[in-house]
């Protein structure tokens, strides 16, 4: 269930998010803070701008002997795999029951918890004014003029409050959407679907 | 002499009977969509007259076209809002909208191109270009807008005749065109009305009067000047954007299904309400394309206008605010409900009155969780954790 989140708790899940490791609840729970945080979107910001720089970094190569040699070392095993697997056989089977036994404590819990889910973050209303305007697009008189007009205006409200993300700033730089009798039909290649929500 | 008055009575009588026949022939067009006749002729208590030139407008306006300049001005509660724009539309698809820049306006050179299955829109402000597939492009979807458009006119037309009183109640001369003004008056009160300006020769509408439930006008938009079938080629509906232009990819919606097959996609229950106000139908639903806001959009109609009813699991507001409606506002002219119950957030988008969605939104019964998903995640997790476990005794085996 989403939850609401401290900004300690957003930052320490902030690179998994940039990762795209969290579960659907996390990077929820992540994203609707940061609407309403600039301090940790400001942080998102500059975790991002260093992950890119060090992504844009060359990778050293491994020597040649490092896998062989890895390979050995895990075969050969050692004293200290004999206590994981004592602990593997005892403490995980005990560990096991006793999350039986709590289950049902655990899951009063976090009912519970999901009772006291997230406060009006936000207002926003702008994806659904949205898909209403679509869905009226559909009535045989409607005006499409106004409604394009109120549309585009809510597409750019939703880009400018940071829940809209561009995907590709080098992209194509010429659209062109028309055929000719001869059915030549030339369209800029499509934009890959971007994340909705996330931050710039 | 009888001769000549017998050539005379001859040749008035020719002239009689031809002259109620000559407006029809005025224009080829005219009389292919057997509008009504030259305002002389025109029957303004027959109702099904006025019904015959919408149903026309519903069935053929996106075949004429035309190059034109539009204005449209919006009220709401929080301003006007007011735009012209340029406008060439190629039929069947092809439609170009560039608005004007203007002292009433922020959206000055904003592009939108569509060509019936994707829009582009440029916004040179803020340097984006939004895209957006048309629904016709899910793999799902059987159907294009226009097909939708078309199975919706008939639908829609038997609504608007069961809902609304259709009237022609004047002709008016509008941007150098002749038009009959037609009025549709809601029989069911709280509703919006609207009057349309509808050419004489094309079946297309020239402009559009919107009237909120309580009278006042909301809307507006007419064509200052128009030209029919003009020669249009394709490069106009070619969009040429900088470089540096960032692009955006907008969600899209699926298809329209009834309900009990969305409720099956959806992994939630939706409740339905139990008031729906007078005259409206619920056409089906689709799932909300923005993940971050899973939710269920139920479409209900009266013909003309649309009600929007999101149901959104998992994100509820405080419960302070539970059952009561927890906010009301006016979004671009739409009222706009939002209120919770149980983990659910509903919201309600129309331009009906507020009361008739208040009631709508009281009668919306409990939500019952279909599978609670924070129990489903506690067992996928008890999943996990024994298949590692054994995984693991397995690799030490």
């Amino acid at each position: 269930m989403i939850k609401n989140m401290t900004c300690e708790k957003v930052r320490s899940l902030l690179s998994a998010y940039l990762d795209r490791e969290l579960d659907y609840h996390e990077l929820r729970s992540v994203e609707l803070h940061l609407i309403d945080c600039p301090s940790c979107q400001e942080e998102c910001r500059t975790l991002r701008a260093t992950k890119d720089l060090l992504g844009a970094l060359d990778s050293p190569k491994l020597p040649r002997e490092f896998w062989p040699e890895l390979r050995e070392k895990i075969n050969s095993g050692s004293a200290s795999d004999s206590y994981s697997r004592l602990l593997v056989r005892v403490l995980v089977p005990v560990a096991a029951l006793l999350v039986l036994a709590i289950l049902p404590l655990a899951s009063a819990t976090h009912t519970k918890a999901s009772k006291s889910l997230t406060q009006a973050r936000t207002n926003l209303v702008e994806p659904y004014v949205r898909e209403h305007i679509i869905s009226e697009l559909d009535r045989p008189f409607s005006d499409k003029t106004s409604l394009g007009f109120v549309a585009a205006g809510q597409a750019v409200t939703m880009y400018s409050s940071d829940f809209l993300e561009s995907y590709d700033h080098s992209a194509p730089h010429e659209v062109v959407t028309s055929s000719n009798r001869a059915g030549r039909r030339i369209q800029a290649e499509p934009f890959q679907r971007v994340m909705f929500l996330s931050p710039k | 002499m009888l001769k000549k008055l017998a050539a005379a009575t001859v040749l008035y009588l020719l002239i009689a009977s031809f002259l109620p026949a000559l407006p029809k022939h005025t224009t080829a067009l005219a009389s292919l969509f057997s509008l009504p006749e030259e305002s002389s002729g025109v029957d303004f208590s027959d109702a099904e007259a006025a019904i015959r030139v919408i149903q026309e407008v519903a069935e053929k306006s996106s075949s004429v076209s035309f190059r034109a300049t539009k204005t449209v001005i919006l009220w709401h509660q929080s301003g006007t809002s007011a735009c012209i724009s340029n406008i060439a539309h190629k039929a069947p698809n092809l439609t170009k909208t560039e608005y004007l820049p203007s002292s009433a306006s922020s959206c000055g050179f904003r592009t939108v191109i569509s060509d019936g299955k994707s829009t582009w829109h440029y916004e040179p402000s803020i340097q984006v270009v939004f895209h957006m597939h048309e629904t016709s492009l899910c793999p799902d979807n059987g159907k294009s807008r226009a097909d939708r458009e078309e199975y919706n006119q008939t639908e829609d037309m038997l609504l608007i005749r069961a809902n609304y009183e259709v009237a022609l109640v004047a002709t008016e001369n509008l941007a150098g065109r002749q038009a009959y003004v037609i009025e549709l008056k809601p029989r069911h009160p709280g509703n919006p009305s609207r009057r349309i300006w509808v050419d004489r020769e094309y079946p297309f509408i020239l402009k559009t009067e919107k009237y909120g439930p309580d009278g006042a006008m909301s809307s507006v938009s007419f064509y200052n000047q128009i030209e029919f079938v003009p020669l249009l080629s394709d490069d106009i509906f070619k969009l040429d954007i900088p470089p540096h232009v960032a692009k955006v990819e907008l969600p899209v919606s699926g298809n329209v299904i009834p309900l009990d097959e969305l409720e099956k996609e959806a992994d939630f229950r939706i409740p339905v309400p139990e008031f729906t106000p007078p005259g409206y139908v619920i056409e089906g639903g689709i799932l909300s394309p923005y993940k971050a806001f899973p939710s269920a959009h139920i479409r209900l109609t009266d013909g003309l206008n649309t009600i929007s009813y999101f149901v959104s699991p998992g994100i509820a507001r405080d419960k302070s605010g539970e059952n009561k409606v927890s906010a009301m506002s006016d979004i671009s002219g739409a009222t706009v409900l939002r209120w919770s119950k149980g983990d659910y957030e509903f919201t309600l988008v129309s331009e009906l009155d507020e009361s008739l969605l208040t009631q709508m939104a009281q009668s919306v019964g409990a939500p019952h969780m279909q599978a609670d998903s924070s129990q489903q995640s506690l067992s996928q997790y008890l999943t996990r954790f024994f298949y590692q476990l054994f995984w693991i005794e397995r690799q030490e085996d």
